[in-house]
């Protein structure tokens, strides 16, 4: 069994949990023009930024004169609320592992310095930081943990796949506690990539909608605290939610786009299903990876039929607050699906009007309060066609 | 115009990497995506880089451009229109 | 039953081996350039590889010969895990992407700015819809990867791993493929038991 004990989140929508929680409560979108980073494509498109400089960032992680770039500062602000929030005063008291995902890490920086250091050997440090694994390791040090660390870039389900390894760690016996999560600060490389692939929606994405354009890029940090049974008694720990099940799988399809049927989706779901020992009728809600995509999320919702025949849950796809924060996604959602069942609540799907015309489902447009939520299914799928599927049950 | 197809097939070759295909292998009325040449859609979007490159013409949403590219015939006949 | 190495392949210094055999090098045809010549030398027939980036080339040419002989073609393919690792993740591709920003940003290669994206095209070439992930490690660390099979292996009937990474002018692949054996197949195929001692040995001969 593998136990939640702490969560930590920035993201375009609040730079903690409570801030988190209120926007989500308040249907108050992160997405807005973009004011940070400086592309050329700045006045065409809106995105999910952390509405914070660098130096701001720097500031809440608590720390004066900060070198690091922005991914290692929004991965550090989110470790440090999670560690908060599960009560860790020493960090080395257990076999405690870190692992990271990313899929920009240092780019966001050396993508800015790269021309003049190859001019004039400039910003050296920044090139050495521009390496995926940088950011874990960086923080690992800050926060003090010296055993196992390392991360996962798998794309949009890298942060999934980070907290699937992190709990067959700890049923393997091989560590005790795992720090899991992703973090992805938005950069013009990213920016200019997903324009070219014609995937973004000038304005504000409508997940699930029959007249979505695309996504809206977003950037944030989200991890989780994950703890052996051995740990919560110990320790009389709170417990947020369990992590019952997980599953991963390929679609096998294209690089980038996903089968019109969601084999991977599917499977990914169905390995999740039975590692929970659950039936699909006790999945009560589905955070959705609903990019907005026409791709995706016609091919999600053929997926989820497939899996739910005729008891399909309520589900709904918090992009529309978030944007797709790529390699930390998952563990924003992770977060935000355990928000859910801690407050007995269904984040709605924004911006969603229009039923999609090859598919009889449609999300939850809007708050629903006083819900009883025992086990939440959250997907992410990603670039590659890796597939992951998490699902959290109420304790 | 039989000019321009010749040129565009030599283009569509590069530009999409079709290393093992020569230009007198290509139909220029046969289907380029599904059968024939069997592109799919990052093929296309590389079309669209392509008119632009070669023939400063931008094509805004990729849905736009299904007739377009549905042969070098049509893609030759787009182009060829817009220059008037 | 043990875990074993059924077959592995490697890419280094213009040379391609399968389980230890030498099977093509290249004297003129160096760095990424021998990629292309060891595509002719395997007869692989499948266009698709020219539009690939470096990272999935190499993937794809040391997957093949694991991958299709019979002893794979027996697993059934959703049963095989991917598990991969580098440590300059997609930069090679990156860099060439990077280049084109400035003019005409080219789509074909942006999709493959991202290291997993070789898993990708070795799942969709040889219809593998198992468990995947990709590590990014400083050096090759057989560690990870051995635990981690060993993990996979609870659920998972094979699973393909090792280490791919390309530079701007050189490229090393090393490609296994671990099962459960039981130990009369292993001494009847020279099976190399799954273990990090054995998988280093492998990677540094």
């Amino acid at each position: 069994m593998v136990f939640v004990t702490g969560i930590g989140i920035i993201s375009a929508i609040g730079k903690n949990v409570s801030e988190t929680l209120s926007s989500l409560q308040e249907n108050r979108t992160g997405i807005r023009k973009i004011n940070h980073l400086q592309t050329i494509h700045k006045d065409n498109y809106v995105a999910g930024e952390v509405n914070c400089t660098l130096q701001e960032l720097g500031n809440l992680a608590g720390l004066e004169n900060s070198a690091y770039n922005r991914t290692t500062l929004l991965s550090l602000i989110a470790t440090q609320e999670a560690l908060t929030n599960a009560n860790i005063t020493d960090i080395s008291a257990y076999r405690t592992g870190f692992i990271s995902a990313s899929s920009v890490g240092g780019m966001c920086s050396s993508e800015l310095l790269y021309k003049d250091f190859l001019e004039n050997k400039l910003h050296e440090n920044f090139i050495d930081t521009h390496y995926t694994g940088a950011h874990a390791t960086d923080v690992a040090k800050y926060i003090g943990i010296t055993g196992y660390v390392t991360t996962i870039s798998t794309a949009c389900s890298s942060a999934a796949n980070a907290i699937m390894l992190g709990a067959r760690l700890i049923n393997n016996n091989i560590l005790d506690r795992v720090i899991v999560g992703g973090a992805d600060a938005l950069c013009k490389f990213t920016f200019n990539g997903f324009n070219t692939l014609m995937i973004l929606d000038k304005e504000w994405c409508k997940p699930f909608d029959e007249n979505r354009k695309g996504l809206n890029l977003g950037e944030g940090a989200a991890y989780l605290v994950l703890e052996s049974e051995k740990i919560v008694k110990a320790e009389n720990k709170k417990i947020l939610a369990t992590l019952s099940g997980y599953g991963n799988a390929n679609d096998a399809y294209h690089q980038t786009a996903s089968s019109p049927n969601g084999q991977g989706a599917y499977i990914a779901m169905q390995k999740a299903l039975s590692i929970a020992n659950l039936n699909p009728n006790k999945i009560d809600y589905i955070n959705a990876h609903g990019t907005g995509t026409a791709n995706n999320d016609s091919s999600e919702a053929a997926a989820i039929q497939n899996i739910f025949k005729e008891n399909v849950p309520s589900f709904s796809s918090t992009k529309a607050f978030t944007g797709h924060t790529l390699a930390a996604a998952a563990c924003i959602e992770a977060v935000i699906s355990i928000l859910s069942i801690q407050h007995k609540t269904i984040f709605p799907n924004l911006n969603c009007v229009t039923p999609m015309q090859d598919t009889p489902l449609f999300p939850v447009i809007s708050l629903q309060k006083n819900t009883e939520l025992n086990h939440v299914l959250s997907n992410s799928f990603g670039f590659g066609g890796n597939c992951s599927s998490l699902i959290f049950s109420k304790n | 115009m039989e000019n321009l197809i010749e040129n565009l097939k030599r283009q569509i070759i590069e530009q999409l990497n079709l290393a093992e295909v020569k230009p007198e292998d290509i139909n220029p009325s046969a289907p380029l995506f599904g059968e024939g040449l069997g592109l799919d859609s990052i093929d296309a979007l590389e079309l669209i880089v392509l008119l632009e490159k070669h023939y400063g013409l931008k094509i805004q949403d990729p849905k736009d451009a299904k007739d377009i590219f549905a042969s070098v015939n049509s893609l030759a006949a787009y182009i060829t229109s817009q220059k008037k | 039953m043990s875990n074993y190495i059924l077959a592995y392949t490697k890419i280094k210094n213009n040379c391609l081996w399968h389980n230890g055999k030498l099977i093509t090098e290249s004297i003129d045809k160096t760095g990424l350039n021998f990629l292309d010549e060891a595509y002719k030398t395997l007869n692989l027939s499948y266009p698709k590889f020219f539009k690939m980036d470096a990272l999935s080339k190499l993937g794809i040419l040391c997957a093949e010969q694991i991958l299709v002989s019979e002893t794979i073609s027996k697993v059934p393919k959703e049963k095989t895990a991917i598990v991969l690792s580098n440590k300059s993740s997609s930069l090679q591709t990156d860099k060439a992407y990077s280049k084109t920003m400035s003019n005409f940003p080219s789509p074909s290669v942006f999709v493959y700015t991202l290291p997993n994206i070789v898993i990708g095209e070795i799942s969709i070439k040889h219809k593998i819809t198992g468990e995947n992930a990709f590590f990014i490690e400083p050096v090759f660390n057989a560690q990870l990867l051995h635990n981690y099979t060993e993990l996979l292996l609870q659920e998972s009937e094979s699973v393909l791993c090792g280490w791919l990474n390309t530079s701007d002018t050189t490229c090393e692949g090393f490609l296994y493929l671990v099962a459960k054996q039981t130990t009369s197949d292993e001494k009847k195929f020279n099976f190399i038991k799954h273990n990090p001692d054995s998988i280093t040995q492998l990677y540094i001969n």
